[in-house]
């Protein structure tokens, strides 16, 4: 199989990864407070982590189920209040449109949406223009996972900052690909990552980068330590962190990002890039296909959306796997309200997206299969 | 005899699109092919990794499928209604209709 679907999740994993999980789970347990100690996982994690989005202390990053819990956590934290307000943005995946839709239908906030440009970019005075004085929380993408477009979260973080209102980035896409920087970063800024897609990880840990220890607690519950006590350990990283944590997926995770570190980001970002800038070429001069967005200065997060015409993106996702064995994504993403924008509504795009493992000739045997499909049969 | 057993909602995250798989007791062989495009337009693949075919039948649906597999793959038309889902599944031969077990 040709697997162009890395923004879902990755596929393979690397071998590093499936040895580290099934290390985990051949190993006696180690989390601090249940087992018998020996090398914890979930501080590898944490430390590697540290050292790839450049945060300053790795207790500030929480491991959580997955990117989707921490950006409920973030949300439900950073804007508790009746009549709080929220900007966000049209690029936004389900994991921020939705925990923002119920706070809103309860009555317990506003939002505000921000729409990109033709590029499938925010504008940062647009997101300037929608703060209000009662804006708690700016939530905005890294990389719209529907487009692959890169937002400017350094610029928006430094009109949060100016405001006194806290940032939110979904980094869901870009860890591992792009540099964040976190600790030069101004602000209250936040952080949700997944470690399923570029990091290499398995399904089942993500997590939250923490700008403080003010968040608002989420889930509470056992953790190991002080056990007397009434309350949830305040002090991060377990103030975030409940029950008895995933460790075979936070080994696997941490043999992920020691290997992106390895591999180098700023490389793997270039690399993407090349790849989908060939496949962008290939498509852009095949009858029928309309790329989306039509220009990417920057496509390091190897994402390519685009349409075929004649085709639902339904049907050529369909052709193209059944027909060639060829993985891609077609429909909207979880990314519903960024194909008015861009004008593809109501249907959405077929997506590819380039991972760790993807090659010149993974990309070339997809451009070929559409051109194959806009050639219209016998 | 070849007949539908079982109609599924395909993977994906538009529950508003009209698409169904149909699933096949044996699969689609070119007879059954060129008798669905009667009425209609056939594109048609044979030299694919998998020979795949695509049925336009206007106002009614399009289907796309592989000869040699038994699933298809079917949209229908905002404008086609319940007896257009019937004469499908009498022209696949019978079998579960829509909203039963297969």
């Amino acid at each position: 199989m040709v697997y162009l679907n890395h923004a879902a999740t990755t596929h393979p994993r690397p071998p590093e990864v499936v040895s580290a999980v099934v290390a985990a789970l051949s190993s006696a347990p180690v989390h601090p407070g249940r087992g018998a100690g020996g090398q914890d996982p979930l501080t590898e994690a944490r430390l590697a982590l540290a050292e790839l989005l450049d945060v300053d202390g790795a207790e500030r990053i929480a491991l959580l189920p997955s990117a989707t819990y921490a950006l409920n956590l973030a949300i439900a934290g950073l804007a508790p209040q009746p009549g709080d307000h929220v900007v966000t943005t049209r690029l936004e995946h389900n994991s921020v449109l939705r925990p923002l839709a119920h706070a809103a239908a309860a009555g317990r906030l506003r939002v505000s949406y921000v729409s990109p440009d033709r590029l499938g970019r925010v504008s940062t005075a647009d997101v300037e223009r929608a703060i209000e004085p009662r804006t708690r929380l700016v939530a905005v993408t890294h990389v719209g996972n529907a487009t692959g477009c890169i937002q400017p979260i350094r610029e928006i973080a430094a009109v949060a900052a100016q405001k006194g209102v806290a940032l939110l980035v979904d980094a869901s896409q870009s860890a591992g690909v792009l540099p964040l920087g976190h600790r030069s970063l101004p602000g209250r800024v936040f952080v949700a990552f997944a470690g399923h897609k570029s990091l290499l990880g398995p399904p089942g840990v993500g997590g939250l980068v923490l700008a403080d220890d003010r968040l608002p607690q989420g889930v509470v519950g056992g953790t190991g330590i002080r056990s007397e006590e009434p309350l949830h350990p305040p002090e991060l990283p377990l103030r975030h962190e409940a029950g008895t944590p995933d460790v075979p997926a936070a080994a696997g995770l941490a043999a992920g990002v020691r290997l992106v570190l390895a591999r180098g980001v700023a490389e793997e970002g270039a690399r993407r890039g090349r790849l989908a800038i060939r496949l962008r070429s290939r498509l852009a001069a095949t009858a029928g296909v309309s790329l989306s967005p039509e220009l990417e200065p920057d496509p390091r997060a190897g994402i390519v959306a685009f349409r075929l015409a004649g085709w639902t993106p339904g049907d050529v996702g369909d052709a193209l796997l059944r027909s060639f064995d060829i993985e891609v994504r077609a429909g909207l993403h979880c990314a519903p309200l960024v194909h008015d924008p861009l004008g593809t509504a109501p249907l959405g795009t077929v997506r590819a997206s380039i991972g760790w493992s993807t090659t010149e000739a993974d990309v070339d045997a997809l451009a070929g299969a559409v051109d194959a499909l806009a050639g219209g049969g016998a | 005899m070849r007949e539908v057993i079982a109609i599924r909602v395909p993977p994906g995250c538009l529950r508003s699109a009209p698409v169904r798989e149909y699933e096949l007791s044996e699969p689609v062989d070119e007879a059954l092919m060129h008798r669905l495009a009667e009425g209609g337009t056939l594109q048609y693949f044979p030299t694919f990794p998998r020979p795949l075919f695509r049925i336009d039948r206007p106002q009614e649906f399009c289907t796309q499928g592989i000869v040699g597999s038994p699933v298809l793959r079917v949209t229908f038309s905002p404008s086609s209604d319940a007896g257009t889902r019937e004469a499908l599944r009498l022209a696949l031969g019978g079998g579960t209709a829509e909203g039963e077990e297969g």
